[in-house]
């Protein structure tokens, strides 16, 4: 039995293709028919295979009836066999050959590509059968991808294909798709989007107007000439034969003149000249970066050196001489002003010196007198830097003298006559004696002028060992073993000698006797103190103010404590004793003591020699060696009066009393501080106030309640709430600085994340007194910043980069150096800028005056007058000239990328064309190759009245002229001098009175044009005129005429590279310089764009 | 740097919040010339100076601002109320009413090539009475929109119709599947020209694609949205009015929730609009506001407000983004000041430089007390203040009572809903 191929795949192959072709309204009803549909398709074909193989059946029965027909007919059989193989299908069992029933032919043909297969050769139709004549055909897309979709159904699993889905169900994928199309292709705007989100400035119009980049060549061919002023300027190239068709015809004539040589001979002069230029100028920068002050210095009076005096300048320019006359007498005065050259003279000087010897010949002469008047820096140069010196000069000097005397002694003693006789030797000795003794006072005095450092100095007996230092430290203390050798030393003398003059009595003399005794000098006596005498008690107000030789001296002492280590009880109770009684003794005398207001040292001291001695001869009786310091780091001045008790001891007057010294000094110090405290916590702690009044509230009678009074409470910081609560040293105020309350906030603003953030964001002060200019103005830019009178129509124009708007609007602002301080001038109208309009106004009036004149005089000298405008046109032409003009700007804005501001020239009001420079240039794209002239209306100076433009504001509200609120940024900004290079392809030399002429005054552009005299091409010098008129109209119009007369035939030195110094000294030119600083512009660069 | 300066600079911030209050007077003019609510103001591309506006008498009125005239006036344009109309081009206006129809007029009579011109009332052009072309409906039209770049607009009404110009039949219908509802408002997307959106009064807000010819998206809110406005900067970013007092701006990358909710009004929302700049955004609203605020700044909003000025049910920002109109109930058209206290007229160098330095001033110092005091208080008429008081005062209630729901129930069980949550009922697909 045949089976169908794929009984399981129940989906008729027609159904699929009908669901391919996309009959979709089905809904579960569709669904269902598919499904009973596939359920009938095997059934269906099953009863098909039984019609087939039926008469197989037959065969069977008629067998086992009939064995002798089989017989017969087998003949028959082989014979048909033979015959018919052909025909006889393989699938035909062997059997069934015996009762061959021939198949009922209902085709006309055989199966193939017009006829289906039927009856028993038809077999099951496959999809191979069925696309095969299709695929023999041809090798068409359509038969490929049937094909391929074939393969899909006939897959090698044999899986039923799911039926399609539900059609709400389909929807809802297909919208999602949708969906996510739609969400990809809107997320192509998302870079855009975060660009303007975090966008610290927008400005609007997002999208710069598209920049046309009209070519010169594409203006110039479609350019006719329109109105009166360009067709005269087209007859007048027309005449020169400069137009379009004739330019070459006119060089190529020009050029035949000259000879190949004289070509060349031009080629190389221009490039010599280029050469010099570049050295020159390769130069000028090499110098200008040297540092060196000597190599400026030398160069400056080089350049005095060459720099022409008065005189010469007056026999070349009287004029010149004058004002350079003046700007000396001007220099000079101000040198005499400023009292620099006061004392070179050479007779100051020398006065001066001899003024200075007097002084000091003076001093001498006063000597040590009158140091005191002397000025203080002689008496401590004195004191300071020569007392050594001076010193060790006078012993040398000193000890010069002895050797002397003792030398002269035996001379002495050989003498004869009078001389020898004893009353003369006597007095002789005598006058010795006055001198030695003199001599001693000297050395004395020399020694306190010893300062700081202090000497022992021991008699002349002693020998070589006469100077021995000691520490005269103040605070230090000296500590000493109880030796022997103090012991046998004896007591030493310790004295402070204030030393007298020479010329006083022989009684302020000190004799120092013994070996041991050593005089301690006290190291602050000076000259100055010297001559007080040696008894004088020094009275001393204030103890802290004493003099520190004294305290000094007397710490010593007192720091001399000796206590034996091993001295024992008895004695120690002992000295306790002592000590209580010396206190109680203190007690009692403290009052007497605080009385006492001088203190004399040389009282003190021998009870302090006494008391150091005591100590020692105590530890002596004890007999020890060894020695205990008690109490040795405490400074005296705070010691403890306890301590003080045992020098007390004996002791009758005491210098000062430490402990209430201090007591003084912090009077009444701890005993403020807590009450203070508290006081502090009585005034902010919450109170409570008794409201009450008598009487009120105290109603009575029979159901009255009695409210309670309330207490007013007052609130503030409980005592126990305080900061400072358990802090018994300091009080934190708990008051708040209602002042410091305004920069406070509760919380932290949202944007801010931490403290430090929006600290510091107040803490950056925008203002413009702590900004520079443009530091201010760019902090003050507002987020948004749109143009004014323009419709924001951003829907459909959203950025491409916002850079690119900035540049856009950069260029357009910087073409026409529109500075934001510019704008403020122009608006300035009320502020007295009419009357400034107005002189500005005559003074050109006047100017023009004095053009006719110079128009005269050209005249004479061949130029052509048509190259310097006459005088003014009559309003209404004006008018209608500004029109056209405008007409014009308006067509060249796009291709300038001057954006819209020309088109406000429409708007200018008759009255401010002073105001208005309006610059008619020719354009010439390339002027080596064609000159194609063209006008380019373009404004230098743009300023609109303020009254007009109100005008035009009340009819339209939006109509605010929004000029530039972006000041130019770049210093080197492309400006008018770019485009005159850009547009006339003129020289540099020609371009610079030309295009400064908008910003300086008239006859400063001759001064800019000087130095390009000499680098000038015949063209240029042709420009002269050009110097002149513009000099004269203040606009570079009339190089745009004169550039009609003579076109650029060659090139110049100074194409392209124009440099005006800065250092022009003159005030009045000092604005021009300055705007038009430095033009380095690439003229190849120029000429490709 | 001057011990003082701070001191000095605040006390300038102060003096110029102080200034900037004194300063606000944003009421300009009010447009008359309807006598009925003005449904439905409109604004001219490229044009500063002319404004379209239609009322619910069936009047189409086309107005010129700087002039205050009307440049052209339809009395009848249809029968019962305007419900929407449209600038096809320069020179064509839809409209769209309750009255089945669609009419296209032809306005170019009636202004100048500069949009500047200047016809008296009487003066009406000849053929200004009568359409260029009527497309008939077979419902009620409650909103129109043009297409920016081709001649198709879409209607609303039981489902979107896109049509043509140049069709007497709707090219396309827009629907989504299962949805019996009527659409109120559509709005064609200003970068993403193809892209449609629309709300429905079923509490829906749904996205279409014309090229796809699908609506693609839907979402269901808890109330509905009475407008809405696509922003002109941000092309995924658009703007709901709804009808609970809020607006709302969603992201249709991710509409799950909205970017950011914006609460003001103190009743439903009836109209919106982005300022060209794509940085602020105009609303009005049944409670006679009219409200400017900050893309992005969910509460601080300008309120605007005159005593006549009945329920706002339309606002349009001007081209230039400096002014703002309002259409109300009153059939008045009324010109605002976009910022309140701006100067019109010329303004010199210096005192634009002092206007900006008092701007970021202010800016600067909000969050001083004291200059966040002056910044923040408004005046309000009292039936306003009194409403907010009470919403306040609701909603504060609302929130306790839902705070001790949750605290009464098992823990976990509830857990409180971002405001921004709740906004969407569901997403559909």
């Amino acid at each position: 039995m045949l089976k169908p191929p794929n009984k399981s795949a129940g989906v008729p192959l027609s159904a699929l293709l009908d669901g391919d072709s996309g009959e979709s309204a089905n809904n579960d009803n569709g669904a269902s028919d598919a499904d009973s549909q596939s359920d009938e398709g095997p059934s269906d074909m099953e009863e098909d295979d039984e019609d087939v193989l039926s008469p197989s059946d037959n065969e069977d029965i008629d067998v086992e009836g009939d064995a002798l027909k089989k017989l017969g007919s087998f003949i028959d059989d082989l014979s048909l066999r033979k015959r018919k193989a052909s025909d006889v299908t393989d699938l035909l069992p062997a059997r069934a050959i015996k009762r061959r029933v021939i198949p009922e032919r209902t085709e006309a043909a055989i199966e193939g590509e017009f006829a289906a297969p039927s009856g028993m050769h038809a077999g099951k139709l496959t999809l191979e059968e069925l696309l095969k004549p299709s695929s023999a055909s041809g090798n068409n897309i359509s038969s490929v991808s049937l094909a391929k979709s074939a393969q899909l159904l006939s897959s090698a699993n044999n899986q039923p294909l799911s039926p399609p889905l539900h059609q709400r169900q389909q929807d809802r994928v297909d919208r999602e798709a949708a969906y996510e199309a739609t969400t990809e292709e809107v997320q192509k705007w998302a870079p855009t989007m975060k660009r303007i989100k975090e966008a610290e400035h927008l400005s609007f119009p997002l999208r710069a107007p598209p920049v046309l980049n009209t070519s010169a060549s594409e203006l110039a061919s479609k350019f006719k000439p329109s109105t009166e002023l360009e067709s005269a300027v087209d007859k007048l190239l027309k005449v020169s034969n400069l137009e379009e068709e004739d330019i070459e015809q006119t060089e190529q004539l020009q050029m035949s003149n000259l000879t190949i040589e004289e070509v060349a001979a031009r080629r190389a002069e221009l490039r010599q000249m280029w050469e010099l230029t570049f050295r020159a100028e390769a130069k000028a920068k090499r110098i200008s970066k040297i540092k060196s002050k000597t190599f400026r210095k030398i160069q400056k009076k080089g350049r005095e050196k060459n720099a022409l005096t008065l005189d010469q300048i007056r026999v070349l320019d009287p004029e010149a001489a004058d004002t350079e006359r003046l700007k000396l007498e001007a220099a000079r005065a101000k040198e005499r002003a400023t009292l620099r050259h006061k004392n070179t003279g050479m007779w100051t000087k020398l006065m001066n010196a001899r003024v200075r010897a007097r002084r000091g010949l003076r001093r001498k002469i006063q000597g040590l007198n009158d140091s005191d008047d002397a000025p203080e820096h002689f008496v401590k140069s004195d004191e300071e830097n020569d007392v050594a010196g001076l010193a060790a000069r006078a012993f040398d000097e000193l000890a010069g003298l002895n050797g002397t005397g003792q030398q002269v002694a035996p001379i002495r003693k050989t003498k004869s006559g009078l001389l020898e006789m004893k009353f003369m030797r006597d007095a002789e000795e005598r006058g010795y004696r006055v001198a030695d003794s003199m001599a001693d006072d000297f050395r004395a005095a020399l020694l306190g002028m010893m300062g700081d450092s202090a000497y022992i100095v021991g008699s002349e007996g002693n020998g070589p060992s006469a100077l021995e230092a000691v520490q005269a430290n103040q605070g230090r203390l000296i500590f000493r073993p109880t030796t022997d050798q103090s012991q046998n030393a004896g007591p030493s003398r310790v004295t402070p000698v204030h030393l007298t003059k020479s010329n006083e009595s022989d009684t302020s003399r000190v004799t120092l006797k013994s070996s041991v005794e050593s005089i301690t000098v006290s190291p602050r006596s000076d000259l100055r103190h010297a001559p007080q005498p040696r008894q004088r008690i020094r009275p001393i107000e204030n103890p802290w103010l004493a003099d520190p030789t004294a305290s000094a001296k007397l710490s010593r002492e007192k720091n001399e404590i000796l206590v034996s280590k091993k001295s024992s009880l008895a004695s120690k109770s002992k000295a306790a004793f002592k000590k209580q009684l010396a206190r109680t003794e203190d007690v009692l005398t403290r009052e007497a003591d605080d009385a006492v207001v001088e203190i004399s040292l040389d009282q003190a001291m021998p009870i302090d020699h006494a008391k150091q001695n005591k100590p020692k001869q105590k530890s002596k009786q004890e007999g020890k060696d060894k020695t205990k310091v008690v109490d040795p780091v405490v400074d005296p001045a705070f010691r403890d009066s306890d301590d003080e008790g045992d020098d007390a001891e004996g002791e009758d007057i005491k210098a000062f009393e430490q402990r209430d010294l201090v007591a003084l000094a912090f009077a009444g110090d701890n005993v403020e501080f807590t009450a203070r405290k508290e006081r502090e916590m009585e005034a902010d702690a919450p109170t409570t106030v008794d409201m009450t009044v008598p009487g009120w509230g105290s109603w009575g009678g029979r159901g009255t309640k009695k409210s309670q009074p309330k207490p007013h409470l007052i609130p503030g910081v409980a005592p126990a709430a305080r900061a400072d609560a358990g802090k018994a040293r300091v009080i934190i105020s708990e008051r708040k600085d209602k002042k410091a309350s305004h920069y406070m906030v509760k919380d932290l603003p949202h944007p801010y994340t931490t403290k430090a953030q929006f600290e510091s964001s107040l803490e950056m002060l925008i203002g413009p007194e702590w900004n520079t200019r443009m530091g201010f103005q760019r902090s003050t830019l507002l987020k948004v910043v749109k143009r004014a009178n323009l419709t924001l129509e951003t829907e459909s124009q959203l950025p491409v980069s916002r850079r690119q708007i900035h540049i856009g609007l950069h260029h357009a602002f910087s073409c026409l150096d529109v500075d934001y301080g510019w704008l403020d001038d122009s608006g300035s109208s009320r502020h007295g800028g009419y009357q400034v309009k107005e002189a500005r106004r005559k003074h050109r009036e006047k100017q023009s005056a004095k053009v006719v004149k110079a128009a005269g005089r050209m005249q004479r000298t061949g130029m052509n007058p048509e190259s310097l405008p006459r005088s003014r046109p009559s309003q209404v032409e004006y008018h209608r000239k500004l029109e056209v003009l405008n007409a014009e700007i308006r067509h060249f804005s796009g291709g300038l990328n001057v954006a819209r501001i020309p088109l406000e020239v429409v708007n200018v009001n008759p009255d401010c064309t002073a105001d208005t420079s309006l610059v008619l240039i020719p354009y010439s794209a390339d002027s080596s190759q064609s000159t194609r002239m063209y006008y380019v209306g373009f404004l230098v100076q743009y300023r609109v009245s303020m009254a007009r433009r109100k005008a035009v504001v009340d009819r339209h509200i939006d109509r605010d002229v929004d000029m530039a609120w972006m000041p130019s940024e770049r210093a080197d900004s492309p400006s008018s001098a770019w485009l005159f290079f850009k547009t006339m392809n003129v020289s540099g030399a020609g371009t610079v009175p030309a295009a400064s002429s908008a910003f300086i005054g008239q006859g400063g552009s001759a001064c800019l044009f000087q130095p390009y005299i000499n680098l000038m091409t015949l063209d240029d010098d042709s420009r002269l005129s050009i110097l002149v008129a513009s000099s004269v109209m203040c606009i570079p119009a009339p190089l745009a005429i004169s550039k009609l007369h003579f076109p650029e035939k060659e090139d110049h030195i100074t194409r392209g590279n124009a440099m005006v110094e800065r250092g022009v000294q003159s005030k009045r030119f000092s604005s021009g310089s300055a705007l038009v600083t430095v033009y380095h512009l690439d003229c190849q660069s120029l000429a490709k764009s | 740097m001057h011990p003082f300066a701070k001191a000095r600079e605040r006390v300038r911030a102060l003096n110029a919040a102080k200034i900037e209050r004194m300063f606000a007077k944003p009421f300009l003019a009010s447009l008359e010339g309807h006598i009925d609510g003005v449904n439905v103001v409109v604004r001219k591309a490229h044009s500063l100076a002319v404004v379209a506006s239609a009322s619910a008498d069936g009047e189409i009125i086309i107005h010129d601002l700087p002039q205050r005239k009307h440049l052209l006036r339809l009395p009848t344009a249809h029968k019962r109320s305007v419900t929407g109309i449209c600038f096809a081009d320069s020179d064509r206006l839809l409209s769209c009413g309750v009255d089945q129809t669609v009419k296209m007029w032809d306005v170019r009579t009636s202004l100048d090539e500069d949009g500047s011109g200047d016809l008296g009332e009487n003066s009406l052009p000849a053929d200004g009475s009568k359409p260029l072309t009527v497309f008939h409906g077979k419902t009620a039209f409650n909103a129109i929109d043009h297409h920016r770049e081709s001649s198709l607009f879409a209607t609303a009404s039981n489902c979107v119709h896109i049509w043509d110009e140049t069709k007497s039949s709707p090219v396309m219908n827009l629907n989504f599947p299962t949805s019996t509802e009527t659409i109120t408002a559509l709005k064609f997307n200003l970068s993403e020209t193809s892209v449609l959106a629309s709300t429905g009064s079923d509490r829906t807000f749904t996205l279409y694609d014309v090229r796809t010819g699908k609506a693609e998206r839907r979402l269901v809110f808890q109330m509905r949205a009475n407008a809405l406005a696509w922003s002109p900067t941000l092309p995924t970013s658009i703007l709901l009015a709804s009808e609970d007092h809020n607006l709302y701006t969603f992201d249709v990358r991710s509409l799950t929730s909205p970017t950011q909710i914006y609460k003001g009004h103190v009743a439903a929302v009836m109209s919106c609009d982005w300022s060209p700049t794509g940085t602020e955004f105009v609303s009005g609203g049944w409670d006679r506001t009219l409200r400017i605020w900050n893309e992005g700044d969910g509460r601080g909003s300008e309120a605007y407000h005159t005593k006549r000025m009945q329920r706002v049910f339309s606002t349009i920002y001007t081209g230039d983004a400096r002014f703002v109109l309002s259409g109300s109930d009153d059939g008045n058209l009324r010109l605002w000041k976009a910022h309140a206290s701006e100067k019109l007229g010329i303004i010199g160098g210096r005192e634009r430089a002092a206007r900006e330095y008092r701007t970021k001033l202010r800016e600067k110092w909000k969050y001083d007390p004291e200059v966040g005091k002056i910044e923040r208080r408004r005046h309000m008429p009292k039936s306003i203040y009194n409403t907010s008081k009470l919403k306040q005062t609701m909603l504060d209630a609302q929130r306790v009572k839902e705070e001790r729901r949750r605290k009464h129930s098992r823990a976990g069980e509830t857990k409180p809903k971002a405001e921004r949550r709740k906004v969407v009922v569901a997403e559909q697909t």
